[in-house]
This record gives structure tokens, sequence and C-alpha cells, in this order.
């Protein structure tokens, strides 16, 4: 096996945490080499089609998503450039300080081993280095941190329609935050809300990675090999450290990539499963997973879309696939009378939507076929409006990635997923899904229906915690059994919260990065 | 405070200019397929069948290219394809999910019909696709049969109303970034 000429840091990932990683690392003069298993992609390669859109999306070595709710794997996940926040919609929220603390205030989940104010100052830094829009007044639920840089996104006549519904029932709404440029910031354009968000978007308006961290990781001296997918990481002979990756190339060669430091950014499902595949006599379990967790607690928002129709025009194609509104009045989390279940949910309003696909009017009637179908999506056309509750559910440990037995001995074994709700999260749904309803009812809305119970968003499986015994990470993503050996992404949440995961997974690897540098002569 | 924005954005010169660089993505995106993962291409007797399945849940798919959409889908590597199927995560081969879920669906119409499903009636079609939407058809040998017929009315609406020409038909503009230069992609 060839061994390759030594960097300070490799990468496994060219997402989103990734890229924050090999982007502040390679600016701070570490010599970083980035392995990503897809392919490149640049923005010329984002077709606006809901149809092509699929190529961006997926997880090709999962072999079975199963259990009595199974995952949405292939729509959550991506690989090539940007991984899956290549299609991903720019909800950038903050998790609220008492999502930290689900244990010990709520009794369910697990703390984090930091709180929000350790990391307030990294939400700070990423917002002001990619823009985000947003009216920090209007969300009177917003914990602490600066103004956002951007002004908030228009509101369309769906938001307008839809805003009204919520203000009837005494709700508040504010311009959802995102991370899109709603005037031209840093060199990129404006958006122009044609709503092909979830295609992937070539204008530079959405922050995707190709648009900023992956972008900035090259100008910063970053190298970045697509189509090498890393099969292991190799550690010293005690155990305590690892000294490189082994991965195998486009061509199928396998080479060996010596590094200080190694960061593991392959998101919530192939970052166990590196993890796994990369056992040793010294770690028989797995790499980093004394704790037997690896892989475990992995976790969802419990999500439902609410639909209406209206007889007047609701323009329901213009704006962003993310939404124009936000409502957090439901985000409390201790269960109360009137409602059953702990832990809080969000509203998401006034969807951009295409007449197809999965999220499109099309697929919100999946009982009409034949010409009533038809005319229905001739009425739906633009008298449409669309919402999502983007609700807690609590991580369970029989929720896991594992793998699948008959891998040959060069190849890494395929997975299986394997995903219940709890039960709080279905009781959640169904009082959202009631909430919804009545929210489009209020709005003027002459029908009003709901979707079920689907996953949104990949959480856990690598969780961070103090507690070496039931965590895999510390607070920095370093794994408690490797001294220099990091995690970065959403599957570090040991919970969820209600809100959408990208800005708090960049925060954290904002974070982590500070202190990879800061701490670079001990980790190494 | 929020703003109302009542008008629809102008369609600016940016716009125009990402379309220009759709050729180039399409250039790239064909070149690479290679053949070696597709998987059989369809026979007629399963074109047939599939041809009038899918106009049966949306009409108007046969003419906006049933079978040759679902052909070119099943000629390519399988992480290539985008049929609504890859959404659902589905293990097996796509191949078989289509083929095995049409000769189900045949064999339905006959034992509760008496008829194939190419000899039904307009009406007839829709009762055996209600049957088949209810989840629990008798004797149904096949993939799951609530999520064959979610999946084919989705490739059915993706046909119809998902295309550049689709979505005008609804009266809606297309307002591409990048325009796809074929509706859906096929090896190149």
């Amino acid at each position: 096996m060839k061994t390759l000429e030594a960097v300070d840091v490799v990468v496994i990932g060219a997402g989103q945490a990734g890229s924050v990683m090999a982007a502040r690392l390679a600016a701070a003069g570490k010599r970083v080499t980035v392995f990503e298993a897809g392919p490149a992609r640049t923005l010329q390669d984002m077709t606006s089609s809901q149809i092509w859109a699929r190529r961006l999306k997926g997880t090709p070595d999962l072999l079975e998503s199963t259990g009595a709710h199974p995952l949405g794997i292939t729509f959550n996940t991506g690989q090539g450039s940007g991984g899956a926040a290549a299609h991903h919609y720019a909800c950038w929220f903050r998790l609220h300080p008492e999502d930290f603390d689900m244990q010990s205030r709520h009794g369910v989940a697990a703390d984090w081993p930091i709180g929000y104010d350790d990391l307030r100052t990294s939400y700070d830094a990423v917002q002001a280095e990619v823009g985000i829009a947003g009216d920090a007044e209007m969300e009177r639920w917003r914990p602490p941190g600066a103004a956002y840089p951007l002004p908030p996104i228009p509101r369309f006549r769906q938001g307008e329609i839809l805003a009204r519904g919520f203000e009837a029932l005494g709700m508040q709404v504010a311009p959802l935050p995102l991370a899109i440029a709603t005037q031209p910031f840093k060199g990129r354009a404006s958006c122009v809300y044609d709503g092909w968000c979830d295609a992937g978007c070539p204008t530079g308006a959405l922050a995707n990675p190709q648009t900023t961290y992956l972008k900035w990781a090259v100008e910063a001296g970053a190298v970045v090999h697509h189509q090498h997918r890393v099969q292991r990481i190799v550690t010293d002979q005690p155990g305590r450290r690892a000294i490189g990756v082994i991965v195998r190339n486009g061509r199928g060669e396998r080479l060996f990539q010596p590094a200080a430091l190694v960061v593991v950014a392959g998101f919530a499902l192939e970052t166990p499963r590196l993890l796994l595949a990369s056992a040793t006599d010294r770690h028989p379990q797995g790499l980093a997973n004394a704790s037997g967790t690896v892989g475990r607690y992995l976790h969802t928002h419990a999500a439902g879309g609410v639909f209406g129709m209206f007889d007047e025009d609701t323009d329901c194609q213009l704006g962003v696939s993310g939404g124009q509104l936000v409502c957090q009045d439901r985000y409390a989390k201790a269960a109360a009378p009137g409602k059953d279940f702990i832990g809080g949910y969000q509203w998401l309003a006034a969807h951009s939507v295409k007449p197809n696909d999965l999220l499109g009017i099309a697929c919100s009637r999946p009982d009409l076929i034949g010409e009533a179908f038809n005319r229905f999506m001739e009425d739906a056309a633009n008298r449409f409006a669309s919402m999502t509750a983007v609700g807690e559910s609590l991580p369970l440990a029989e929720n896991r990635v594992e793998f699948v037995p008959g891998a040959a001995v060069d190849e890494m074994p395929k997975m299986r997923v394997i995903h219940r709700f709890d039960d709080n999260a279905v009781r959640l749904h169904r009082h959202a899904m009631e909430e919804g309803q009545a929210i489009m009812k209020a709005a003027g809305a002459k029908a009003a229906w709901h979707g079920p119970l689907v996953s949104m968003h990949l959480l856990g499986g690598t969780r961070m915690g103090k507690d070496p015994a039931s965590s895999v990470t510390d607070g920095y993503g370093r794994c408690h059994d490797l001294a220099n050996l990091f995690i970065a992404g959403p599957g570090l949440f040991p919970s969820g919260g209600a809100v959408n995961p990208t800005f708090t997974a960049s925060a954290l690897a904002h974070r982590s990065a500070a202190h990879i540098v800061s701490a670079w002569g001990q980790l190494t | 405070m929020m703003r109302i924005h009542d008008q629809r954005p102008a369609s600016p010169a940016r716009r125009s200019l990402l379309k220009a660089g759709g050729g180039m993505a399409l250039m790239g995106a064909c070149t690479p397929l290679a053949l070696a993962a597709s998987e059989a291409p369809l026979t007629a007797g399963a074109s047939a069948l599939w041809e009038v399945w899918l106009d049966t849940l949306v009409p108007g798919a046969a003419q906006a290219g049933a079978v040759a959409y679902l052909d070119s889908q099943l000629r390519l590597p399988r992480d290539q394809r985008v049929l609504f199927l890859r959404y659902t995560d589905w293990s097996g081969s796509h191949a078989a999910f289509y083929l095995d879920g049409l000769a189900a669906v045949d064999r339905l119409s006959r034992a509760l019909h008496g008829q194939g499903l190419l000899e039904l009636s307009t009406q007839g079609r829709l009762a055996l696709a209600g049957q088949i939407a209810a989840g629990a058809p008798p004797d149904w040998q096949g993939p799951p049969a609530g999520l064959f017929h979610f999946v084919c009315k989705a490739d059915g609406a993706d046909l119809v109303f998902g295309t550049e020409r689709g979505i005008e038909r609804l009266g809606l503009a297309y307002r591409a970034h990048i325009a796809p230069t074929l509706p859906w992609p096929v090896v190149g």
C-alpha cells in the first residue's frame, strides 16, 4: 500500500461540518486534506428540477432502513461536494438554552456537556461569516446573540395569508431566519426567490458549502479529494492515537494517508460506520466505542406537513423551500394540561412548493388518482399553502446504525438503520397536526389536511457527553478514547431540540476548530 | 419588521446567465454514466402494463413518456437513477419492484374482475387502483401494495406535472436557474 506525504489534518467528509473544520484549520495554517466519498459537484451541476435533483441525495451503502418508523435516509442525506448541505433549505436556528439540559430539567434524553453560553460566540461568528437573514426582534423566542447581518426574506402572498391564521389564534410569527443572501453579501448575489433550494442553489445566494466553507477551505490551501472513500482510521500500537487513514481512491487503489490529527465528519450514518469499521485488538467494539454507544441514540425530528387549499391565489411557487415564517410559540418543553408530551415544536410556514416531489403539491394528496387528481393539481397550482411542524423526538439507545454481514475483506460493510419514534413524539405529532389544521382554517383555507409523521434531519449516533461511559466524545467533539480523533456534525447531538440542525453543527465545528488550533501541542 | 412583498420578483439577467450554464452541466452529467450496473430493460408486455397503469393513476403519463422514463432509468446505474422509488430507501432490485408490482396488478385484475388490466374499462382500472391503494388486496404477490401505488402515482406526477412542460401546463412559469435540457437523465 502506497503511503502519501503526511499532513497535519485529515478531514473525512466535505459536507457542512467537514467544510467548516477544513476552512478554519487551513486558515490557521494547518496542512489539511479532505477526503470525500462522493463526486465533485460545482454550482453548475445544480439543475433546476426536482427530478434531476434526486441525484444529490442518498447514501449508496445503506442496505436497509427499517424499524417501526424507518428513517427517510435518502431524502435527508447526500454524498459529494457539500454532502447533504448541498440540497439543504438553509433554515438556520440556534438551539434554545433548555435544549442542552433535557435530562436534568425534564428527566429525558441526555444533557449536553456544554451549554448555550459555551456555543453563543460560535453561533455569532458563523453567522457573521455566512450571513443570516432574519429579524431578531420579531423572534421573541430567540436566545441571546448578535443581530442578523442581513434583512429578512420578503413576505410573499402565501406568507401573508398564513400569517393571518397564526395571528387569528393569538400566535406570533417572524421571518424565518435563513442562511440566504437577501441582498448582496460578501460577493454573493441576492436570492431571486424561485424556490429551487431543494434542487441545490446554483446562484450563490443560499449558503451551501460550495458557496461558503468548502470554497473557503480550498482558498485557504486545503486539498479536497473526491471519490476517495476512507475505509479505516489507523491507530498507533497502544491504540491511544490516530496516525492516519486508509483511503480507497476512484481507481480502486488503497492508500495510507498519515496525519497528526483526524476529523471524522461523515454525518450521522457514515461516521459511526467508519468508527465501527476501524476496530482493532485494542478497540474490539470499534474505534472510540468503549462506551458501546457508537451508532446508537440515532434520532431525528418528528415532522409533519399541514396543507391548505384557498379560494384566493397564494403564489405558492414563490419564495424559498424552507418557508417564509417561523413560529416557536410551542417550543416549551414541559407537559401541561392540553399538552400530553414532553418537548416542543416549531412551525415553518409558507414553503415555496413545486407541483411534484416528496414535499410538492402532488404528494400531499396520495389518495387522489385519475382525473380527480389532475383537477386537484390544476386547482392547487396557485392556491395551495403548506407548513411543517418540526418536533422534538427523544433519542433511544435502540435506534442505531449497524453493519450488515457479508462484505469482502477489503470492503466496508454496508449499513442497516433501525428506528422507531418514541410514543411522546407520536403524541406531539398528533397535537401539532390538529393545531396546524386550525391555523389553516383560521387563515381562510376552504380545505385543510395533514400528512403522516415523518423523519426530518439525522442526529446522534456519536453523541457527546461528559461521561466516557455513556458518550463518544467530549464537548469539543474529541473522542474520549483517542487524543487526536475528532468528530464533527449533527451526529454529536445528545438531543436535537426542535430546530433545524445545520447552524448548530456549524457552530460546534467552528468551536472545535478553534480549540484544536489553540491546543494543537497537547493534542498532537 | 417584516416587509410585505406583493410583487413577483422580476426575472433578472442573472437567471438567463445561469440558464446558459445548463448546457455545460448537462455535458458534464451525461458523459461519465456507465451501463455496468444497469438492470434489464422493460419487455413489451411490461411496457404496455406500465403505460396503462400509470395513465390510470395520472392521466397524461403515457403521453408524457412513461415507458421511455422507466426504461431509461433502469438502464442507468442505480445511484444515477431519479425514480421516486429512490426516496423510499428500497433495498431490492428497482426493476423487480416495478415488474413484480405490475404483474401483481394484472393478476389482481384477473382475480377480481375476470380481465387483465389492459382489457379493463377506465372505471374498472380506477376501482382496481383503489383496491390496491387500500394496502391489502387479496392474494397480492409483489412489493407492498400501498407502497407500489404511492410510488407509481408519484412517478406519474413527476412526468405530468414535474417537467418544464408539466409545470407550464399548470400555468406557472418554470423559473429555472439552470434549466434541464432533458426532462430526466438518460444514459449519455
